[in-house]
């Protein structure tokens, strides 16, 4: 099938105007496509309970406002003086370029991989194989997407400005429409770059590239006097402090990229949109439970990074060692993408790292989701076995067990990055000898903590979605379960932070001028009673959970008894 | 299977089977007299044979290759289909028949190669008013009924008298009584049928069909059979993915595929269908 761009020309114009064709008028399944929608959507409107909506409605507004306080705390509200005035002017552009450059990016990768519309699965196996024109038939949920984004930016937006107004002076206002109005050109810029990629079937490594190149200009733009064209539409953002009429140019690109976008809707690839309708779907039940694990997993089915057929190293060996081999088998088939996110993890994981350590103690929970998110890719041999269980059922091996021989692999595969990351941040500050010490410690520590969050994460699945408490939840009282809940989503993280918090001893030992190895190795310490029992809990959870499970039998059994003991015709009968 | 009798992008009506009583209609708790009850008229007298001349081709299929990444799913594959012509599609699991004909349908995109429908692009606009595609995996609308999903599509291809056709289909089919129900509820073989029903509801002039007996009863199977007889009366041209026997003696034509290579293309007459697949 040919590119509808490489169509034959009556091709085309009969998918544009629907001219010359032996089906009906596109007009007609356009008006009862009309029909349907409004159908279904006073049917879903009925459906809604509006004291769900509302209660929905308060708790996101409660939410918002407890983030936007605890911003204002960050940022702090004394006004910021003329130097540091003066540097927000001249490196501000280009940080809100740097951000146009990633909304940018996004959009690109999104829209070379069929979004950023996704209609449902029976949509495009009815009415996008149907001969109606795809672009009218796109028009109304891209514009609905459109809106919800602009929406929600602009309201980000305008925290953001009001918080801005706290420290840089200036009209509130000026400062609220301001935010408001930038973050709604960068919402737009990313859709309408989604919209592009998507329309001219832009292949997934060339939009990498282009995304790549445009980060890279806007990095620069930060670090040299390098003019990025993202840093233009930056300037705008400090408009109420200095404002140039030609800045404005950046907001006539964006909407007339967007209106290109919406000009080439319906000419994507429908293998992509169909693939796209089934995962995203799936991603967003998945984001519902912040279950981070299938996110994750997900995604990388929409990226369709599939494992290679022929492994990078064939593992000799054979007989002994079975579930060593399987797990190198597994991360020997990681794909080149992989493989560069997992280095581009590392090198995150090590900025952060190194940040915390020169004094940004918060970038401490930055090093440890992002070693977390590295280990959800280390710990692929263990996540196949947990997600296949019904094959773990039958083998004549405990669950624990087979589980816990999983990880030595990944293991090996997270103090490869370890190395990796320790000798990227020994090539940033300079290797000495004590400095090599506290790199390795640090950098181990790390990769091998991100790891037990991930396993944690993996082995403890995702989040149930059923409304019948678990035997566990019945067992405790509703406060207890709630908190339980929480920790349940925060722990896997918490864990791979853990493994970071040597770099924080480090920084404090630095600060007070003492010797930061044993600083790192107390750390180090810490982090690996944990890490060793996270592998003690994938070991004796099962075992764990049936004594548990055995316990509230047994209690409820007793409790049943002793009632039917102190029951009168019980005391008669005695 | 009968020869064709000229090509027509006429709804080939059921036989009128369907004797359900008079229900409500389209949507749930819609006006009753919506949902017609009587079976359709007889189907008038199929048009005199045409002058014995060759058919033109319907379906051109040149060197079609689909890959993913290193692993061909499809090797370069060339095949003509004459108007009105009904072929059987062969082959083990993973052979390629689903990629073939959801790459002729325009769900997927070909690494290679080109496939056109009546002189259109596959996937193009008047390429999908005239191919009809029947998947192994039927997909609706949670919140629609059967009904209600044979009136979006029939509506969006533009037939005018839907409702008996709809009424025909679904009595001939044996699920008129479900007609109200929402089929993403349903067991595999009703959603098989209801698949069935959308695929036959809208006018074509090629029927692409992967697996379609597959969980149905044997009432479905032969309701299905005639279905496929009706439409190929009225000049459509069929490729139909299956293994059953019954259908693959009713035409005369076969194309086997084994790991994405075509191994054979020929009469069925003295074909070992267990060889083909195996």
């Amino acid at each position: 099938m040919p590119d509808p761009v490489d169509a034959p020309v009556d091709d085309r114009m009969s998918e544009s105007d629907g001219t010359d064709l032996a089906g009906p008028a596109p007009s007609v399944g356009i008006a009862a496509l009309a029909e349907l929608r409004r159908s279904r959507q006073t049917r879903r409107r009925a459906q809604v309970n509006r004291s769900d909506a509302l209660y929905q409605a308060y708790v996101t507004a409660f939410i918002s406002s407890v983030i936007v306080l605890y911003l204002s705390t960050v940022v702090g509200d004394q006004p910021i003086s003329a130097s540091g005035l003066e540097r927000v002017v001249r490196d501000g552009p280009g940080v809100i370029g740097l951000f146009l450059a990633v909304a940018l990016a996004i959009g690109l990768r999104s829209g070379a991989r069929g979004g950023p519309v996704a209609v449902e699965p029976a949509e495009v196996r009815f009415v996008l194989l149907a001969p109606v024109a795809r672009r009218r038939v796109l028009l109304g949920p891209a514009l609905k997407q459109l809106r919800f984004a602009v929406f929600a930016a602009a309201v980000a937006g305008a925290a953001a400005g009001l918080l801005a107004h706290r420290r840089l002076g200036q009209t509130a206002m000026g400062w609220i429409a301001t935010g408001a109005g930038v973050a709604v050109l960068l919402a737009a810029a990313l859709l309408a770059a989604a919209l592009i990629a998507n329309g001219l079937r832009l292949r997934q490594w060339l939009a990498t590239v282009v995304a790549g190149a445009l980060l890279a200009w806007a990095v620069a733009d930060l670090a040299s006097d390098v003019t990025a064209p993202t840093s233009v539409a930056g300037r705008l953002a400090f408009a109420p402090i200095e404002f140039e009429a030609l800045d404005l140019l950046a907001v006539g690109v964006v909407v007339a990229m967007l209106g290109i976008g919406l000009l080439l809707l319906g000419r994507g690839s429908l293998e992509a949109a169909e693939r796209r309708t089934v995962l995203v779907g799936q991603l967003r039940f998945a984001a519902t439970l912040q279950d981070l694990r299938t996110v994750i997993l997900l995604r990388r089915q929409l990226a369709q990074e599939l494992p290679r057929q022929r492994p990078w190293l064939r593992i000799p060996g054979r007989g002994r060692f079975v579930l060593w081999r399987r797990g190198w088998h597994g991360l020997a088939r990681f794909p080149l993408a992989r493989l560069g996110r997992v280095v581009l993890l590392t090198a995150g994981t090590t900025a952060a790292v190194l940040g915390t350590v020169h004094g940004t103690k918060p970038l401490v929970v930055v090093a440890g989701f992002v070693a977390y998110v590295l280990g959800l890719d280390l710990v692929e041999p263990l996540a196949q076995e947990v997600d296949h269980d019904e094959r773990a059922e039958r083998l004549p091996v405990e669950t624990g067990l087979l589980l816990v021989r999983h990880l030595p692999a990944s293991a090996v595969a997270a103090v490869l990055c370890g190395a990796l990351g320790a000798a990227g941040g020994l090539a940033v500050e300079g290797a000495e000898g004590r400095t090599i010490a506290v790199a390795v410690v640090l950098a181990l520590s790390s990769s091998l903590g991100g790891l037990a969050g991930a396993v944690v994460s993996t082995v403890q699945g995702a989040p149930s979605a059923s409304t019948t408490p678990s035997t566990t939840d019945q067992a405790l009282p509703p406060e207890v379960a709630g908190m339980r809940i929480v920790v349940r989503a925060v722990w896997p993280v918490a864990v791979a932070v853990i493994g970071s918090f040597p770099s924080y001893l480090v920084a404090d030992a630095l600060a007070k001028g003492r010797n930061p190895l044993p600083a790192a190795l107390q750390g180090a310490m810490l982090a690996s009673l944990f890490i060793a029992g996270t592998a003690a809990w994938v070991r004796f959870r099962e075992p764990a959970r049936a004594w548990f499970r055995q316990a509230v039998e047994d209690s409820k059994a007793n409790a049943k008894q002793r009632q039917v003991e102190t029951t009168p015709t019980a005391r008669r009968t005695r | 299977m009968n020869p064709p009798k000229g090509r027509s992008n006429r709804h080939p009506t059921p036989p009128g089977r369907a004797s359900a009583p008079s229900r409500s209609s389209a949507a749930r708790g819609a006006r009753p007299a919506d949902r017609p009850s009587k079976p359709a008229p007889a189907r008038p007298e199929a048009p005199p044979p045409p002058a014995p001349t060759l058919p033109p081709t319907y379906l051109t299929v040149d060197s079609l290759t689909k890959e993913y990444g290193d692993l061909v799913a499809l090797s370069p594959l060339t095949l003509r289909v004459d108007q009105g012509e009904a072929i059987v599609l062969l082959g083990h699991t993973g052979s390629g028949k689903t990629t073939l004909l959801r790459m002729i349908a325009g769900l997927l995109e070909p690494s290679g190669g080109t496939s056109t429908v009546d002189g259109h692009a596959a996937g193009s606009l008047p390429s999908r008013a005239t191919v009809s595609y029947l998947s192994d995996t039927p997909t609706f609308y949670d919140d629609l009924s059967v009904w209600e999903h044979l009136e979006v599509v029939a509506r969006l291809h533009g037939v005018a008298d839907w409702q008996q056709q709809a009424a025909d289909l679904l009595g001939h089919l044996g699920i008129y009584e479900r007609a109200d129900d929402l089929p993403s509820r349903f067991s595999r073989g009703l959603r098989q049928k209801a698949a069935i029903a959308l695929a036959f509801i809208r006018p074509f002039g090629l029927l692409l069909v992967d697996e379609p007996f597959v969980g149905l009863d044997a009432v479905g199977k032969q309701a299905l059979l005639e279905l496929f007889d009706l439409a190929h009366a009225d000049g459509a041209a069929l490729v139909v993915a299956t293994h059953e026997l019954a259908f693959v003696d009713r035409v005369e034509r076969c194309v086997a595929l084994r790991d994405g290579r075509l191994i054979h293309d020929g009469p069925t007459a003295g074909m070992d269908v267990l060889e083909l697949v195996s």
